[in-house]
């Protein structure tokens, strides 16, 4: 069954692109457990991520948790501190949300944002519980992928 | 009319200065399981695992009672060859990044070991991404009976991270320090002796292919006579 995209409004194509595009590129960085945060990506992705891409996939079981908390708000709709976690994951584990600045067409909300993550990992070939520490982020950290 | 302004709003949020995070540590709102900066050594018992886990823990530390090398299969088996690739694809990089100071540890001196001398075959950045350096790096040598030895140090102390090591797999020490020395076995060409342990916030890894005695006895003698 083919699915009709002509009712989806291009600007909301051209978002999910961007989305897309920036996942891909959360994908591409370095080896080794890596933890990160950003935050106002493209204007509305906030989001922590510990993450393997060391060839030992199956072994380490990651975890983050993710706080966001709002540095500015030009309106309505509000925009309120929230937490978030994810957990249980080989490779990657991201906690995060792609909503936090959208508002309605009609009264959207422009919100600044600051991240902090919480990473930890644990290691079942040495039993031992890894907290990597804290992150955080008030911009994408475009510059360092 | 909705593309252009919403294209605006990314060159208005992407183009705006960065700005500042108050603080990069804040309490987390939750309760941890490790002490920022330290190392606590607990018994699987004592520890808040879910119980399969700690059924998991169990049979580990029988399997390496029951055996100096551990068979097991091959998907908990670093592939060396891709981490080498890995490695020598990010070295350029890193050098780069220590210069500008981007990755906030000092990598450890090996003068006084059996990899002094010996060719870094490449390096990768690792830990945590904080106020825009990384906690960690990672460094592949090229050891003259081992091959392959890598070297992971990752700062847990510096973005306020901690170890929680379990008592019942403990099997060395590092100048006093407990530490976990594993050798694990997959298909003939799939094997891996390392060695964990945690001196003063930092977290050490050393890792390499080589399974015997000789290996254990040289990834000990690496990290006793590492100085930082």
């Amino acid at each position: 069954m083919r699915v009709k995209l002509k009712f989806v409004p291009k600007w909301i194509l051209m978002q999910l692109s961007a989305f897309t595009l920036i996942l891909c590129f959360s994908q591409s960085v370095f080896a080794s457990i890596s933890a990160f945060s950003r935050a106002n990506c493209l204007g509305f992705v906030n989001e922590s991520i510990t993450w393997e891409a060391s060839g030992v996939f199956g072994n380490n079981v990651l975890y983050v948790q993710s706080y966001h908390v709002p540095i500015s708000s030009s309106s309505a709709g509000g925009a309120f501190p929230h937490f978030l976690s994810d957990g249980g994951s080989n490779w990657r584990a991201r906690a995060g949300d792609q909503g936090d600045t959208f508002g309605t067409l009609s009264c959207p909300r422009i919100s600044s944002w600051n991240v902090y993550g919480w990473h930890s990992y644990y290691d079942p070939d040495r039993s031992a519980t890894i907290d990597l520490g804290s992150s955080s982020a008030s911009d994408c950290n475009l510059s360092e992928w | 009319m909705k593309i252009r302004a919403f294209s605006m709003l990314w060159l208005f949020v992407l183009g705006s200065p960065a700005l500042a995070v108050q603080d990069a540590q804040i309490d987390p709102p939750f309760k941890r399981a490790s002490v920022p900066g330290k190392l606590i050594v607990k018994s699987i018992d004592e520890q808040d695992l879910s119980p399969s886990v700690k059924e998991n823990a169990r049979a580990q530390v029988r399997l390496m009672k029951e055996h100096k090398v551990m068979p097991v299969s091959d998907h908990r088996i670093p592939d060396f060859a891709g981490m080498e690739s890995e490695h020598r694809a990010h070295k350029a990089q890193v050098a780069q990044l220590l210069a500008e100071k981007k990755i906030n540890i000092s990598p450890a001196n090996v003068d006084a070991t059996s990899l002094r001398g010996e060719s870094v075959l490449g390096a990768i950045p690792s830990g945590v991404l904080m106020k825009e350096s990384w906690t960690g790096l990672s460094r592949m040598f090229n050891h003259p009976h081992l091959g392959r030895v890598i070297l992971e140090e990752t700062d847990l102390a510096k973005a306020g991270g901690g170890a929680v090591f379990t008592k019942e797999m403990i099997n060395a020490d590092v100048n006093g320090e407990p530490a976990v020395l594993l050798s694990m076995q997959g298909s003939p060409k799939r094997s891996e002796t390392s060695l964990m342990w945690f001196s003063n916030g930092v977290l050490y890894l050393l890792r390499t292919p080589k399974v015997d005695d000789r290996a254990r006895d040289e990834l000990l003698n690496i990290a006793q006579h590492l100085s930082k």
